[in-house]
């Protein structure tokens, strides 16, 4: 189940809004919880963060769609945001409040298709969670890997890097090089395999993680590792 | 003989999918390596038959293992590089002709004392070394011919992308022309809106609202993104949208792309944009003819990517395949007939791309086709 809002002050525009989602939702398959809104206010006045995704007019009466926008923001950094709007003029500035994009109004049914995709996608990938298991002293643990930031390959061992924590198991790192291949993580070194999405930055020789970690990345694996990261950055 | 090379040309041209001329230059490649590694075997044989004074099956086949797997090794060393493995050879006629011949040549110099011992070009002592050096000749000759011609095309491809380079910058010199006269055209709209004032008219009335019009269609699509390059850039790409229908979508932080070059960032939007509507022009259904743009940063990254609808004829899928990805030598080909000359917007765009500490992908699923760029942003 998706929660999505739609912020508009026209009817009308609100309604084709609404059936766009039932006509989207039967074709994928997907439930969602339609919330209607008629003004940037209602919307900030009690935000509780209860929603994944916000379909906001731009020109409203008390609140426009970007103040209001800014507001969540400060309370939300998830919530994914679309702007619907009639000039391109403020939405092209959309990325000052990491909305995913815009739409313009009359809104077609495929243009509204696209973006929702992306969204959805996004929403899942947070909804989603990915555990593995391993043995650390005798019991079994299950880790979520949007805990992992790297794992490190140490003799015969492997040491699993998590934010809160680091966990020390039996290797070989190929083992898990092969199980999270799939989901965002791979080798910048052959004793490293890393958390793409803690990747903070690239140097010439060494990434840079979000936990100020510094690791060198190979000459070898250089380019397979760019490739990886570029796809799988959001 | 002519079994076995015709054997030889159709097994290359069946694994490698390659065009027929092409075939037939790597088949006289292959059939001159073969020949060299085969008399090469036979001398060595001989010889160490003189000297250990050993002969049988064995020590035949294992000297030959021996033989052919060194020279097969040094030779895949030497010609690897002159081979490109993701693209056409392109050989012409002429060319094809010259290497037949030099390996039909060497095939005849290296054999004739075979066949009759008594014209002039025929040994009697040393047969065997006679025709290892005359095929180890021929080798060296078709080795030389495909590394010089390797090594043209390399250059050819390198003047081509500068070229292109050359091309988005002048465009983004005629653009800066544009938006001057766009400010002119500002500046005239208040002596249009002075003119109806005064006008009674009706027929002059209108054909001065349509000069506005006009002047405000163009107007409209300026962007303002933050970064003056790529607003001209994005300005003259999207009057080409619309001329052509295309809805283009972009959601654009230009302040990041501060410390591009302005050759860079000409040539890297350029070349997006043009690819884009280049494929959206061809889908028929002018509501699907989309393009969403966007320039964002996450982490120390810029994140270049776009979107269009495209349909699924020019991208070739294999196997029926929903979706796929382009890695960096795996480039899409061009839609256009000749490879020669094309697909170059592509490359320009990885070089841009890693000259910045970055890579580019693209990918198509579901009727969109994505290219996604990353850039190191500077601190």
């Amino acid at each position: 189940m998706i929660n999505v809002c739609i912020v508009e002050d026209e009817l009308e525009q609100a309604s084709v809004l609404k059936n766009y989602i039932s006509k989207y939702s039967s074709a994928k398959n997907q439930q969602f919880n339609i919330t209607n809104l008629p003004d940037g206010i209602d919307l900030v006045d009690d935000y509780k963060g209860q929603f994944d995704i916000i379909l906001l007019d731009i020109q409203m009466k008390h609140l426009d769609g970007m103040a209001a926008a800014e507001k969540i923001r400060q309370v939300d950094s998830d919530v994914i945001i679309i702007f619907i709007t009639s000039t391109v003029q403020y939405a092209v500035q959309g990325y000052a409040v990491d909305a995913l994009g815009y739409v313009l109004k009359p809104v077609p049914y495929n243009q509204f298709e696209q973006i929702f995709d992306k969204a959805i996608v996004r929403v899942q990938a947070k909804q989603q969670h990915v555990y593995i298991k391993v043995a650390v002293d005798d019991k079994q643990l299950k880790l979520d890997c949007n805990n992992i930031i790297y794992i490190e390959s140490q003799r015969n061992n492997v040491v699993i890097h998590c934010k809160d924590d680091d966990y020390v198991t039996a290797g070989p790192l190929k083992r898990f090089d092969e199980m999270l291949m799939e989901h965002g993580f791979s080798k910048c070194h052959n004793a490293y395999l890393i958390n793409l999405s803690e990747v903070e930055a690239v140097q010439k020789e060494e990434v840079l993680l979000t936990n100020e970690v510094m690791l060198p990345i190979s000459r070898a694996r250089k380019k397979e590792f760019m490739a990886a990261l570029t796809e799988d950055i959001l | 003989m002519i079994g076995a090379v015709g054997l030889m040309y159709f097994s290359l041209y069946i694994v490698l999918d390659i065009k027929p001329r092409d075939c037939a230059v790597l088949t006289t490649h292959a059939f001159v390596l073969a020949e060299f590694a085969a008399s090469l075997y036979k001398q060595l044989y001989v010889w160490s038959v003189k000297i250990t004074e050993q002969e049988g099956m064995v020590e035949s086949v294992c000297n030959m293992l021996l033989v052919y797997i060194a020279t097969y090794i040094v030779y895949y060393r030497f010609e690897r590089g002159n081979v490109p493995s993701n693209r056409n050879l392109n050989i012409s006629n002429k060319e094809m002709i010259s290497v037949l011949a030099t390996g039909i040549g060497a095939f005849i110099m290296s054999n004739i004392s075979f066949v009759n011992s008594r014209t002039p070009f025929s040994a009697t002592e040393n047969m065997l070394y006679v025709r290892t050096l005359v095929d180890f000749g021929g080798m060296l000759m078709l080795m030389t011919e495909m590394g010089r011609r390797n090594e043209l095309a390399l250059r050819k491809e390198s003047t081509e992308i500068n070229q292109l380079f050359q091309k988005q910058y002048e465009q983004y010199k005629l653009a800066i022309d544009n938006s001057e006269a766009l400010r002119k055209e500002m500046h005239d709209m208040k002596h249009y809106v002075m003119a109806l004032k005064n006008e009674d008219d009706p027929e002059r009335r209108s054909e001065v609202l349509a000069d506005m019009e006009q002047a405000i269609a163009i107007q409209e699509s300026f962007m303002n993104t933050g970064n003056k390059v790529l607003d001209v850039v994005l300005t003259t790409k999207s009057l080409q949208c619309q001329k052509k229908n295309i809805t283009l979508n972009a959601m654009v932080d230009g302040d990041l792309l501060a410390d591009i070059h302005v050759k860079d960032i000409c040539s890297l939007f350029g070349n997006i944009l043009d690819n884009a509507i280049e494929a959206s022009q061809q889908v028929v259904d002018k509501e699907k003819r989309l393009i969403t743009l966007s320039v964002r940063k996450r982490n120390q990254f810029i994140i270049v990517e776009c979107e269009n609808y495209s349909d699924s004829e020019n991208v070739k899928l294999r196997n029926n395949q929903r979706r796929s990805f382009f890695g960096k030598n795996n480039l899409p080909k061009t839609t256009k007939g000749d490879n020669v000359k094309h697909g170059y917007g592509l490359k320009s765009i990885t070089q841009v791309a890693e000259k910045y500490g970055g890579a580019m992908n693209c990918s198509y699923e579901d009727g969109w086709f994505k290219v996604k760029v990353l850039l190191a942003a500077s601190k």
